[in-house]
């Protein structure tokens, strides 16, 4: 039976009403619906980013006036009111009635190819373009013809103002005479793009090279909806416009972003098609062509655009969202009427057996001997853990993350006094000069100790699953369906659903250990190197016996002024960097200030902190430079 | 162009190969030109060493060296021994360097191998050009061989593939793919975007070791398809190897895909023929199925063995099929680590066209290996 959270693309799914009774509304909400700039997304161009994966593909689908038709046109069901709901508000809908007709126009590599031919620069940029708005008319006619909803002569386009002389170009305002014109442009022009020996430019055809600028003439389409007659506005959905060549990307961006065009634009695209230094994310860097954002485009970043804490919450969210609408499509859920994923994965902390715990205590004794840490002290530094634990919000309060602690604290203990002068006649036993604080970093750390000591599991709960799936939907899913395939399992035993913690950890890092071995990116086996090393070191300094890092470490820090060198040279490492981060291996915070200084953190991602045991809690990290990432690389 | 006579090609299997060059390339009066790879593969010297041992200076050569980036060192070492020894072999050749990737890490070998060959005089004494796919990648090798099969065909001279398989050794090569899926230059297909039917896509990839995470992003950019039909191997040497393979792409094939048992594709990997025919098959039966209703179209994704890509490629040319790949940004192999298993090379030929379709097509045989399917 297959697993529908493994089914990771939404381009696999064959059909619309599969497609909507998965699909998840929350993307729309989450990046459109509450953008600062929602009034200006069909006016302005838009530049929409994500890693693979962050879920472009399926905003882009979910948009399409085709899906929207036919959700609008079946109200009845629940997945279709709440698509509508968030339809609406993203701007789609005007008082229940689509306002704009949006296509998704994948931009293959095919426009890329353009770039290789033997022609100016402004030929091959104008035919990618014209090809794109052929393609664009093409789509929008069958978008508004599906389903036999509509005839093509129920379809009238509306001119932009002072465009009427441009009209006879794009084939008039009538449906059929535009359909023929850009089938004319379309067929012409691909025959050069597909050619293995490009025609000379004398020899290029007529139909290729008059003028054509549909997305310059047509501002609104008035259709024919339930029986009267509405006005909406195109928009085209530029789907992955990363495979265009830098260049040709800037020449066809320019020329969208003329402010006569009233088509809305949108550019959907991988981070890796920026530069590195704009995937590292220094504002000034997303400028472009004398193009500002917010002024001339509108940018909607599908991860790492705000506040990272807010990100995460609203993650979580939107992927319970995501994996309640999946969960009915397993049989043995459905059978067994399993309907919140959440439950399935409970944060109900493991608990050590007696025998370990004694070991575990006795461990805590001897240490206690080797820092020398007296009675009184050891009591006093239980007192603080107790007393932390007592207050703590956190549902793990067991008692060995307090022996953990209590561990923890002593190391401390005997660091900060280790430089005191010992009394000849007194026990020694002198207060610290900082006191001994007992908080959530310490009790984060000690259970990673204890992780180390004894094996207790680390990552387990639905928070540490979207945590660990770095606000990116095709992530989460994998790591959510592996975590399907053992409830499976114990569905098929006749056990309970709901998976143990020591399960959930098991689960989950052979997954991650997976996914990494199937990382197939350019540089990925630089990438793994670099990632893999990283993980070791930040583990072994997590275990230290002070717990130094706090809850412990999962990035390094390089100074901003190496790394800024770094971005403007072009060392091979920015490009490893660069897939790195478009891929999800890490991430990267710029401008983080500690201790007097400016540093650029290398996070290493979720399925990372899985597989080597690190914590998922950000701001922990090592202090490095670009030559020990430059050793790891080779 | 439709090229009937392929349904009774001349091909020919191991030993066999052998005996033909001797035989028909030991005619004093051929003068034949080989385009094959210089790179790091091991079977690079197979096929011009047996060519030059029976043609010596009536053998010219062209040999394409494919530069990625930045190749392990001692993948660079063993390029070069290559070329040595090929140079050696045919004295009288020209390396020529592709660049895989532009500037922008796009993948371009298309349209420069298209530069190359269309470039490159071939005199008019010649009478067979030989192109040696053993290693050549599939951006190379599929526009090199519809440029030269086209050119021999205007010139009205015979145009050969060779292969020497083994792939127990292309096994060993694990590959580094490339992030952005496209279709093989001059492979895009008939345009279909003015079809007033709804176009129903069949995607037939070649399920390789190893090569599940490339295959998934291709499959994604082919879109929303019809029907999912992976081809296996079998016949094969080794028997057990489409069972992996499908143990492999279990989470592809069943999750992913969602592939009926019945869509498999099993072709012979040692007889391209198989594969041509099989695929031949397939779109004629589902062009007559979808008549009327569903605009056909089958999209092929031959990565992997060289023997079954071949077979991919004469179904590509003869009904303009869309090949959608993804390139390969780095190989990874170490020429000093003996096989697990020590086998040798499969060698295949094909003749494509030329004056012997003429004279013989209606006798000529098919020496199909024992078990293949011919």
């Amino acid at each position: 039976m297959a697993n529908p959270f493994l089914r990771r693309a939404t381009e696999y799914i064959r059909d619309d009403t599969t497609f909507l009774e998965i699909v998840s509304p929350a993307p729309l909400t989450t990046f459109l619906a509450n953008h600062p700039r929602r009034a200006d997304l069909f006016d302005l161009p838009v530049r929409i980013l994500g890693a693979p994966g962050s879920g472009k593909t399926m905003l882009a689908m979910l948009a399409e006036f085709r899906l929207v038709e036919s959700i609008l046109r079946d109200l009845t069901s629940e997945t279709n009111k709440d698509l509508a709901q968030a339809l609406a508000g993203a701007g789609f809908l005007d008082d229940g009635k689509p306002r704009v007709a949006a296509v998704r126009i994948p931009m293959e590599s095919e426009y890329r190819d353009f770039w290789e031919l033997p022609y100016d620069d402004v030929i091959k940029t104008k035919l990618a373009l014209w090809l794109v708005q052929a393609r664009t008319m093409l789509a929008l006619l069958r978008g508004l013809t599906n389903g036999d909803h509509r005839r093509l002569d129920e379809i009238r386009f509306i001119a932009r103002d002072a465009s009427e002389a441009q009209l006879e170009q794009i084939g008039g305002l009538t449906a059929a005479g535009i359909r023929e014109r850009a089938l004319e442009v379309q067929r012409a022009i691909y025959s050069i793009g597909a050619s293995l020996l490009p025609p000379k430019i004398e020899n290029l055809p007529r139909e290729a090279i008059d003028p054509y600028q549909p997305f310059e003439c047509v501002q609104e389409i008035e259709i024919d909806w339930m029986g009267e007659r509405l006005v909406v506005k195109p928009v085209a959905m530029l789907d992955d416009v990363h495979a265009l060549h830098p260049h040709q990307f800037e020449q066809m961006f320019t020329a969208l972003a003329r402010r006569e065009i009233k088509f809305g634009r949108w550019m959907m695209m991988r981070l890796e098609a920026l530069s590195p230094d704009a995937v590292f994310r220094s504002a000034k860097s997303l400028a472009t062509h004398n193009l500002q954002p917010d002024r001339d485009f509108v940018d909607v970043f599908m991860q790492g655009g705000e506040n990272r804490a807010k990100e995460r919450k609203r993650f979580r969210e939107m992927a319970a969202d995501m994996a309640d609408r999946y969960l009915p499509r397993v049989q043995a859920f459905r059978n067994r009427n399993a309907t919140q994923f959440k439950r399935l994965v409970p944060d109900e902390p493991p608990r050590l057996s007696e025998a370990k715990l004694r070991e575990l205590s006795a461990q805590v004794d001897r240490d206690q001997r080797r820092f020398e840490v007296t009675p009184a002290r050891r009591e006093t530094i239980e007192q603080l853990a107790n007393a932390y634990l007592a207050g703590a919000q956190s549902g793990d309060r067991e008692p060995e993350v307090g022996l953990a602690m209590i561990r923890i604290l002593m190391a401390r203990y005997a660091n900060r006094v280790s430089n005191m002068q010992v009394s000849l006649f007194e026990e020694f036993d002198p207060d610290p000069k900082t006191p001994l604080k007992a908080d959530a970093t310490v009790a984060e750390g000690a259970r990673l100790h204890l992780n180390e000591l004894t094996g207790r599991p680390l990552h387990y709960g639905f928070d540490t699953l979207c945590d660990a799936s770095n606000e990116n939907a095709e992530l989460f899913l994998q790591l959510a369906g592996a975590l399907v395939a053992r409830m499976e399992t114990q569905a098929i035993r006749g056990r309970p659903l709901a998976l143990t913690a020591a399960a959930q950890q098991d689960v989950l890092r052979t997954k991650a250990l997976e996914i990494m071995d199937g990382w197939a990116f350019p540089y990925a086996r630089h990438v793994r190197a670099i990632v893999d090393h990283m993980a070791h070191e930040c583990r072994e300094v997590s275990l230290t016996a002070n717990a130094r890092l706090g809850y412990g470490g999962n990035a390094i820090g390089i100074l901003e002024t190496e790394i800024a060198e770094l971005l403007a040279s072009s060392d091979e490492l920015t490009l490893v960097l660069k897939y790195a981060v478009a891929h999800g291996a890490i991430e990267v915070t710029r401008d983080y200030g500690q201790g007097g200084k400016n540093w650029c953190l290398i996070e290493m991602s979720g399925v990372v902190c899985l597989a080597h045991g690190l914590t998922l809690r950000r701001g922990g990290f090592l202090e490095r430079d670009l030559d020990y990432l430059r050793g790891l690389e080779t | 162009m439709a090229r009937p006579y392929w349904q009774k090609c001349v091909a020919h299997f191991d030993d066999g190969v052998g005996e033909f060059i001797k035989s028909y390339f030991g005619q004093a009066d051929r003068r034949c030109v080989l385009v094959a790879a210089a790179g790091f593969d091991p079977r690079s010297r197979r096929v011009a060493g047996l060519l030059a041992a029976v043609l010596k200076e009536r053998l010219t050569g062209l040999f394409i060296r494919e530069e990625r980036g930045t190749p392990d060192a001692e993948l660079i070492d063993a390029a070069e021994d290559n070329v040595k020894a090929l140079q050696a072999d045919v004295p009288s050749s020209e390396v020529v360097s592709v660049e895989i990737f532009g500037n922008d890490n796009a993948p371009v070998a298309g349209a420069r191998i298209a530069a190359v060959i269309g470039n490159y005089p071939i005199a008019d004494d010649v009478t067979d050009v030989i192109l040696d796919m053993t290693a050549l990648s599939i951006g190379i090798g599929f526009p090199a061989a519809k440029l030269l099969l086209e050119d021999c065909e205007r010139r009205g001279t015979a145009f050969h593939i060779m292969i020497a398989s083994n792939p127990e050794l292309d096994d060993e090569i694990a590959s580094e793919p490339g992030d952005r899926p496209m279709a093989v230059r001059g492979f895009a297909g008939v345009d279909r975007n003015g079809s007033a039917l709804e176009i129903a896509r069949i995607w037939v990839p070649q399920l390789a070791r190893g090569r599940s995470s490339a295959l998934n992003d291709i499959g994604r950019s082919v879109g929303e398809t019809y029907k999912i039909c992976p081809v296996l191997p079998f016949p094969a040497r080794d028997p057990r190897r489409a069972d992996a393979l499908i143990a492999e792409y279990e989470t592809q094939l069943v999750d992913e895909w969602q592939v009926d048992p019945r869509d498999l594709v099993y072709v012979s990997e040692h007889n391209p023929l198989d594969c041509y025919r099989t695929l031949s098959t397939l779109k004629a039966r589902y062009d007559m199925t979808v008549d009327q209703i569903f605009e056909p179209s089958i999209i092929l994704s031959p990565i992997g063995s060289r023997v079954m890509a071949a077979g991919a490629l004469m179904a590509a040319l003869e009904h303009d099929l869309p090949v959608q790949y993804i390139e390969t940004v780095r190989y990874t192999f170490d020429p000093n680590k003996p096989l697990v298993a020590e086998t040798s090379d499969m060698i295949v030929h094909l003749l494509l066209s030329g004056p012997s379709y003429r004279e013989v097509a209606a006798s000529a045989t098919v020496d199909a290996p024992a078990g293949a399917q011919a």
